[in-house]
This record gives C-alpha cells, structure tokens and sequence, in this order.
C-alpha cells in the first residue's frame, strides 16, 4: 500500500528531519548528520511532454485572444488516469478524435481572431497589405508564436508559419485569410497542445536536468495560474527569474495574487471532490422534488465558496476543511438547512452540527444513491480522497450474500452489518462503511435526518488506524488531527502540479514540503508556493 | 438510402478508374485518382449499382461487399434467469431459441441475433468489470503502473491490454473510408472502479491510446459528417497546409523527446493523418441528416439515454449506408458506473445489480436491487434493439439491408452482475448480430458451450467483417487470444 506508506514515513522522517518540532528529547538523542541539500537527495521524475487539459486550455486561449472566443470552444474531454485528469495528460495519446476537435477549435480561432474585436486586437499587431505581404504575416506569427509556444521562435518556424498564411491568402484571395490560417497552425501545433518539459543534458548530473527558462515559467503558470504564461512571465524567466529557488518562490508568490490562482485551485477543487459533475446527480423525485438544477448548481458554488474562504479569504488552517463550522446559503440551497432565503447572492452563516467539507451537500449527495445513503461511498472518499489511502478492490474469492428479507424495515447500518462480517467483505467495508456510517444523520441530499426508515439511528464507530468516533463531529474531529490528512493535501497538489504520481526518487523532496507546510500552519498558498519552489518541481530526470 | 438517385453523379470516367483495382474498393485512392486526372466533380460515396455485379451482391470484380463491424457494450452484467433462452435448468439452443425476458425487446431482430452462452472468459486477471473487457480485444488487461510504481490505486488502475477488435478491423478497411472508425457513447456516468481506462474507452488502439466514445450527439455528426469540406473550397488547400505546418512542428519536437512520448506523438500524427485524409476526400452526396441539436445534456440530473442512443443509431445507419465508415464502437453504459436507467430511482444500475442473487436453478433472491435491475436490463436490450433494427430496416444495396453486411458483437463485463462471475464459471454475457454478408448464422442460434474460450466468439465476428485476420491477442502468451472460429456461429451464405 505505497499510498499509505509514504504519508506515514513522511512523518517518521520529517520527526528525524526536525528534531526540535518533535518536541522530546532532543538532548539526549545525538545529533544527526548535517543532511545534504535537499536537491542532492532527490533523483527528479523524468521530464517530457504534458498535453493541456481541457480547462488549461479553455484559460489558454481566454488569456491569448480574449473572453470573446469562449462560447465557440470544442475542447476534447480529458482522459483522467489515477484519479486526475493531469496524469491522464501524461499517460495517454490523444485520440483522432480529439485531433479532429483541435483543429475544428483551431479554425473558429482563426475566423474569430478576424471577426471578434478583442481576439482581432490581440492577434493582428499589423494589418497584412496584399496576400503577399510577408513582412505583416512574418510579425504576427512572431508574436503570436511568441505567446502561444511560450517561447520565442526559430526562424524556420517563422516562415513555415508564413507560408501558411501565404497560400492560404492566395486561395482566399483575401489577405486576413493567411492570418487566420497562421492562428490554425499556431494554436494546433503540439509547440501550444503540450507543455514541453524536458530541460537540456546535464553532463555532470543526468538525473538533473534544470527546466529551460521558458519551461520552467510554463509549469509554473500551469500549475498555480491554470494557464499557458503571459509575456511578462516569459521575459522574466528569459532574464533569469526563475533561475533559482528563490527566484521561483517569489514569483510564485506573486502569481498568487492574481485571480487566475483562485479559478486554478477552483478547477483542482472540483475534479477531486467531484463538484464538476453535480449537474449529473440523479435524485429520486418523489423523495426529493426540491432537489432541482438550480440547488445542483448552488451545493456546488456553496462548497466551493467554502474553500475559496479558508484558503484565499483568511489564507486559514487547511485542517478547517474538516472542522470549520460555516458555510454559504442561497436561495437554492437553504432549504437543505431548513431556512428560507431569497436572492441568488450567498450569505455566509453557521449552523450547529454542520461542521466541514463532510456536511457539505454537494459532497453527501454525490456520495449516496439516488433514493438511500451510501455509507460505503462515504466512508471510501474519506480514506481514499481525504487521507489518500485508497482501498483495495473486492477479493477474488468474494460471495456476496445478503440478510433474508423479513420485510421489516431496516436501518442502513442492519443491511451493511453483514459486509461488515462476511469474511469476503469485511477487509474494505469494515474500513469505509463505519465512516459513513456516522454520516447516517444526512440523508441522500444532505438534509438532516433524525431516523432511518423510522428507526433511531447509531452513529458510533470504529475503525483500525482512524480510530473511534461518533457521528459526523467525531469523524471531523479525527480528520482535523490526522497525520495523513495534511499530508494528503499535499500530495494531492503535487500530483497536479507534476502529473505524476509521486515516486520514490523524490521522497526527500516531499517531506521537506510536508515539514514547510506544518511550520506555515497549514496555509495552502504557503504549500502552493512550497511545491513550486522544491527541486522535485524544478528539475526533471531525462525525459520518458 | 436509395442508391439510384446517386447514379447521375458517376461519371463513365469514375467507372474506369476503378478498374485497375477490382479487389478493393479503394475509395480515397479512387478519388485522389479522379482529381489528379483533372476531373473536378462531386461523386457519391455510396456504394453505386453500377459497380455491384448483376445480384447486387458482390462488386462487379468479384470481391465481397464491405462489412460493417461494430462493438456495442453495456456494463454490469444480466440476470441470467432471465437471459438465457429456455432458462437456466432448462436452455432451448439452435435457430429460433426462445426470447427470454431480457432479450425479449429484440423480437423484431431475433433471425439476426444469435446468444453465446456460458463461454468462459480467460482473461489471466480479474478485478471486478475490469476483466470483462477482454471480451471485445482478446488481451489480458494491463494492469502495470507508470514510472515503474510496484502498484498503484491497489489494483484499480488497469489500460487495455492491446488494441480492441475495432481497431483491428479499421487497420485493414479504415482508409477505405473518410472516416477510418469512430466512438460513440451514450451514458455520461463513468465508473468510478477504473482509474486507468480499461473500462472508460471500449476502443482502444494500445494500452495508453484509449479512444474515448464521443457522448454528444452534435459532435458525432461533426466527425462523421461535417468536417469535410466541399471540393475546390478553398480551406481545403488551406487545412492541408496547416496540418502539413502542425506536423512539421512535431517533427521539430520529437528530437527532444523520450521514448513514452515518441509513441504519443506519433499516436497524434496518426490522428493527424486521418484527418488529412478525411480532408482530402469528397463530400458524401448521398442524402446526409439534418445535424443534431441535442448535446446530451442532463436536465433534473436525469440522462437522455433514449433519445441519444435514438440520435446515434440513426446517425450510425446513415454513415454505414454512405460508406462513410466502417467501424464503430457504442459504449452505452460503463460498467460499475452510476447510470440510472428510467423507471428505476431508488439505486443506480450497478448497485441493483448488486442487490439480488441468482443460483444455478435460476432461483433469485431479492435484496431490493431485482425490479429495478429487469426494468434497467429491459431498457438497455430496448435501447439495442433500437440500433439493430435501424440497421435492419436500412436498404444497403437492393437486395441487402444493413444488418446483412454487419457483423456487431454486443457484451458485458460480466454474466451475473451479482457475483461479478467470481465462480467456476466465469463467464460474460454477449451476443453476435448481423449477417456479415453472409458469413455468420442466419436464422441465428442459441449456442451453449460451457468453458470454451469467450474470445473465439470475438474472433469470429472480426473475421467475419475482415476475412484476412489470423488471430487476436498473443497467441501462445496470453489465455484469452483466439484464432478459433465458433463454427456454429459461422455460414458461407449467398445472399
């Protein structure tokens, strides 16, 4: 159980790693020896190239011809591996089909960066005289090259670009065609589809090849902006910015205070709480006839808001993810609360008992049935999403059987007792179904419940290496002091920003950025900037 | 599909252009033929009787009329008390079985329809669904994990094991077409059970080139029937262009890069030639659909699986009726997904399937899942029947419909959605439809062969579309590979 293993280790060595922040017995143990750098014990994940998601793309070209093109965006579907769409963008080949979608995309770019007045702006830094006039093709490309490849082009390039735009003027007959064209290629080519991260030959060190300027800006600005890197960024790498770990860590700093930063977390957020498929929610409508589109859309926006408020707004303890007693109400999501609102603008309030992102509706809907709870997918999200501990698929041997139905009414945790038991069964579902178990006190949409199928219901449980717990507070309680929970965050981030699972040559990276997380009191901008600044993220091994 | 209203459009010039070679229809050669020589009109895609010999049966050279191969899959097995013509203590086999319950929506097909039972599924792992999709490629799923990890997600990460039948079949007929193959997929919800692929693409072209099904019924129509432009338009010349610049560029690229991303550069230029291709060819004339408005959006979170399966079908028969393609592959609904067919509200289908048991003397018990899980079984066979029976009341040529020169293997990734087929018996539930121009059984036949490879069944529907594959899967390596016909499933009909 690698996942399970590197957090607990983690905390083993950042205690060998920190001594002091052990807090016993520092005297009498002697002292370690001095630790290399960390950048001497890591062996970096190999580099090479990472196609664009599809929202690092839709940002991409918001950001290079404008809010304008938006609504005209045929982005193909990522393939997700690992459970994130950023290692599916590692992992896999694009697809015909989405070869196909690209240059469909690419061309309404071409015509919308002549029709669309911002998009025309942006792209056209001259107007092209005749269908011949390569001087004005020759600049466009330059520039436009410039931003979309995020970084400068070969002079080859160039004229390959404008030979593009020459025959594409000459069979329209229309000069403007040939830039259209140029936009095609340009915003096709894999130069914009990828992020290239390879870095040149280290003679000295194989294993640590520094990210070339440009590249390092472009992981950068995908990882903390969601987004391809403006030219103010490129220059500055170009002019050594990022050269070192210092140079990172303060740009980084600076680039979260853009609101890109926010809508990139947000994007992160959304993928692995699975908010981005709320619209995809079935609810049985005679149990719950007020679940309707527009409360789908609020549980979301209000989780969200939720995160958005410890992270950005107070730059709070991460750990209030399990425990913060607040959320944000609607008029199309209070009446899960039992409140009455008007007015589509949310309010921030408190409500006894509705602690965490666990009580979140959005979270409770999507982890149940359409018409009944689901402890086992409640209790599964816990250990797999929040402490990164995911659990092993059913045995082969396993012979599901289930208690007689007497036709009496049962509660949930009398038809799972038997999961619980059953030899089959009990390795996974004695793990997650007692914390979902406690969870009982929300039915399928989040509402609160008093009874299940009119019988009381027991919140209490038990589990190996959790912990004992009772209802919702005691699973949040737990959480909120897990060694692995923090670590789990920062895992998760680190696989986003790298598209990789971590592996065991970047070991020492990781913990360093767990201690630096812990000592910056779990702020998530602090880890944010600690991930962007370790040389698990600056260099890359020889390319895969 | 009338042909003959396309026949004013062949020109005598086309005719002798075929004639050079009679054994394949060579259709974008023949066209690239036709402007190369200067003729600059639109013809018809279609198959034109004037190229059919006198039965309408073969082309005039001899060769045999193109098959149509198509994977159709739905995920979470069946309720074998209900499934098995004549039932389970007492299965009636042979020509005109006796429709079960569950396949009972297929009344209308059943002459084209024959049921595999009880063959047995040789994938060398199981892991819950993941196993069943060997059915559709003849491979032992992969199960290995990037960057060397010793495991990953513990055994719920798996790609496919080598390229599905699908793609096979498309390396041999796909260039004789706009468009080589395609992927269409209905249910949006996706399992969450697969954290690689294996499960989430029912085509694949290797183990990390998964070709995802296309789910909105608007962009199906785009890549069947929208991308190409017309003749003499000028973005014809200037697409081209820019494809030929974007290929240069990732020429450019690949000198940096690793051997991993080698192969997923050169997956993207394949893609990227099949589009030129596709570009390059001639806009069908025959009688295209108007374009879909419908884009599969969910209302009240409840998926319009009907009325997209409906979409598809229609825009599938379409395409196979102007040669517009060959090969296509529907993934209706993943395995261990939470899709909720209508008429059930309480569980998804996956946990319905969960929430029963059957035994051996086709007794079930009910644990609340068993109504939900026959209406959902219901729905999905009426959802198949649908697409078959477009096939069949397709006109292909005049004496032939669809369904006569297809060859489609439907099948899930399990028998008993319960169990997951974690018994002695591991089997699959699946069916072969489809004449295949005569070399699959017709009337088609309820076959039981209890522990035989259930890749034979695949290996026979792809021969049947393309004669000239030998084998699926590593022979000699790997269990589940086959280059063993079903004879029973087979036939050497005129038709």
């Amino acid at each position: 159980m690698p996942q399970h293993r590197v957090p607990l280790r983690s905390i083993a060595a950042v205690c060998l790693l920190a001594l002091a922040a052990c807090g016993d017995d520092t005297e009498t143990r002697p002292r370690p020896e001095p630790e290399p750098p960390v950048e001497e014990q890591i062996t970096p994940a190999p580099g090479g190239l990472r196609k664009l998601t599809a929202k690092q793309y839709e940002a991409s070209v918001r950001l290079i011809f404008g809010d304008g093109v938006l609504s005209e965006l045929e982005i193909p579907q990522d393939t997700s591996a690992l459970g994130l769409d950023a290692i599916g963008a590692v992992e896999h080949a694009v697809s015909p089909q989405a070869v196909e979608l690209y240059e469909l995309t690419s061309r309404r770019l071409g015509e919308l960066s002549l029709s669309d007045p911002t998009a025309r702006q942006r792209v056209m830094s001259c107007t092209p005289s005749g269908v011949a006039d390569e001087g004005c093709f020759s600049q466009i490309a330059e520039r436009l090259g410039r931003l979309a490849w995020r970084r400068h082009l070969e002079t080859e390039e160039i004229e390959g670009l404008v030979a593009v735009a020459l025959l594409a003027a000459a069979e329209y007959e229309e000069p403007e065609q040939g830039v259209a064209a140029m936009v095609s290629a340009i915003v096709q080519s894999p130069d914009f589809l990828y992020q290239v991260e390879i870095g040149d030959a280290n003679d000295e060190q194989p294993t640590h090849r520094k990210l070339r300027p440009s590249e390092i800006a472009s992981r950068l600005s995908f990882f903390l902006l969601g987004r391809t890197p403006d030219l103010q960024l490129l220059d500055r790498a170009d002019a050594g910015e990022l050269d070192d770990e210092q140079g990172v860590r303060a740009v980084a700093a600076e680039l979260l205070e853009l609101p890109e930063a926010r809508a990139a977390l947000r994007t992160f957020y959304s993928e692995i709480f699975n908010l981005r498929t709320i619209m995809q929610i079935q609810k049985d409508p005679e149990t719950y006839p007020f679940f309707t589109d527009a409360t789908r859309a609020a549980i979301a926006e209000e989780t969200l808001l939720f995160l958005d408020d410890i992270v950005w707004t107070r730059n709070a303890d991460a750990r209030e993810i399990f425990d913060a007693d607040f959320t944000f109400v609607n008029q199309d999501n209070a009446w899960l609360y039992g409140l009455s609102l008007t007015g589509e603008a949310f309010q921030k309030i408190s409500i006894d008992g509705r602690v965490g992102l666990l009580s979140k509706p959005s979270l409770l809907a999507k982890l149940a049935h359409p018409g009944m709870t689901s402890p086992t997918k409640r209790g599964l999200f816990v250990l797999t999403t929040l402490l990164c501990d995911p659990v092993p698929p059913p045995p082969e041997d396993v012979n599901p059987t289930f208690p007689p139905d007497d036709g009496q009414p049962k509660t949930m945790r009398q038809r799972l007792e038997i999961h619980m038991e059953q030899d089959g069964c009990k390795s996974c579902h004695a793990q997650t179904d007692p914390i979902g178990l406690a969870l009982e006190s929300f039915d399928a949409v989040g509402q609160v419940r008093e009874t299940d199928q009119g019988l009381p219901i027991d919140l209490t449980g038990q589990v190996n290496g959790f912990g004992e717990f009772e209802g919702l507070s005691g699973v949040a309680q737990i959480l909120r002091e897990h060694d692995d929970a923090p670590i789990c965050m920062a895992r998760q981030l680190f696989r986003q920003s790298m598209g990789h699972l971590e592996v065991d040559g970047e070991e020492p990276a990781l913990l360093a950025i767990d201690e630096a997380f812990a000592n910056g009191g779990y702020s998530v901008q602090g880890l944010l900037v600690e991930i962007a600044a370790s040389p698990a993220f600056r260099l890359v091994n020889e390319p895969r | 599909m009338k042909r003959n209203r396309l026949l004013e459009l062949l020109l005598p010039t086309r005719a002798t252009n075929l004639s050079p070679r009679p054994n394949v229809l060579g259709r974008r050669a023949v066209l690239r033929g036709v402007l190369a020589g200067g003729a600059s009109v639109a013809v018809g895609l279609p198959l034109l009787e004037i190229m059919l010999s006198s039965h309408g049966t073969a082309l005039a050279g001899g060769a045999q009329l193109p098959v149509r191969l198509v994977t159709w899959f739905f995920g979470n097995g069946v309720n074998r008390a209900r499934w098995i013509p004549g039932g389970v203590t007492t299965p009636v086999t042979g020509p005109r079985y006796p429709l079960s319950e569950h396949l009972s929506p297929l009344a209308a097909v059943r002459d084209y329809v024959s049921v595999p039972s009880y063959f047995r599924n040789l994938c060398a792992q199981r892991q819950t669904h993941h196993e069943g999709m060997t059915l559709f490629n003849g491979y032992t799923y992969d199960a290995s994990c990037p960057n060397n990890s010793p495991e990953c997600f513990q055994g719920f990460y798996s790609n496919s094991g080598g390229p599905t039948i699908d793609q096979v079949a498309a390396d041999y007929v796909g260039d004789l077409t706009p468009v080589r193959s395609i992927q269409l997929g209905v249910s949006k919800k996706i399992s969450g059970a697969d954290f690689g692929t294996t499960m989430h693409a029912l085509s694949h072209k290797g183990p990390t080139e998964p070709l995802p099904p296309q789910r909105n019924p608007k962009l199906a129509y785009y890549t069947l029937f929208g991308s190409i432009p017309p003749l003499d338009d000028p973005s014809k010349p200037t697409r081209l262009s820019v494809l030929s610049a974007v290929r240069e560029q990732a020429k450019r690229l690949d000198k940096r890069l690793g051997a991993k991303d080698k192969a997923r550069m050169e997956a993207h230029l394949e893609g990227l030639s099949e589009l030129e291709a596709k570009i390059d060819t001639v806009v069908p004339t025959c009688a295209t659909p108007a374009e879909p408005t419908e884009e599969n959006l969910d209302v009240g979170g409840v998926e319009p699986l009907a009325l997209v399966n409906e979409i598809m079908s229609d825009l599938l028969a379409v395409a196979f009726a102007c040669d517009v393609t060959r090969v296509a592959s529907v993934l209706f609904h993943e395995g261990a997904s939470d899709t909720v067919f209508p008429g059930t509200s309480v569980l998804g289908h996956h946990n319905n399937s969960h929430a029963f048991t059957v035994n051996d003397q086709g007794i079930e018990e009910d644990f609340g899942g068993l109504a939900g899980f026959n209406t959902g079984l219901t729905f999905t066979m009426t959802q198949l029947g649908y697409f078959l029976n477009r096939l069949m009341t397709t006109e292909d040529t005049p004496t032939t419909n669809l369904l006569d020169n297809a060859a489609v293997l439907v099948g899930s990734d399990c028998l008993d959605g319960w169990s997951h087929d974690f018994d002695s018996r591991q089997s699959l539930a699946c069916l072969v439809a489809g004449r295949a121009g005569g070399r699959l059984v017709h009337p088609g036949i309820h076959t039981l062969q209890e522990g035989r490879n259930i890749c034979d069944v695949t290996f026979t529907v792809l021969k049947a579309a393309v004669p000239e594959v030998e084998s699926i899967g590593r022979l000699g390596e790997d269990p589940a590979a086959s280059s063993t016909l079903v004879s029973e499933l087979t036939a050497s009909d005129a038709l």
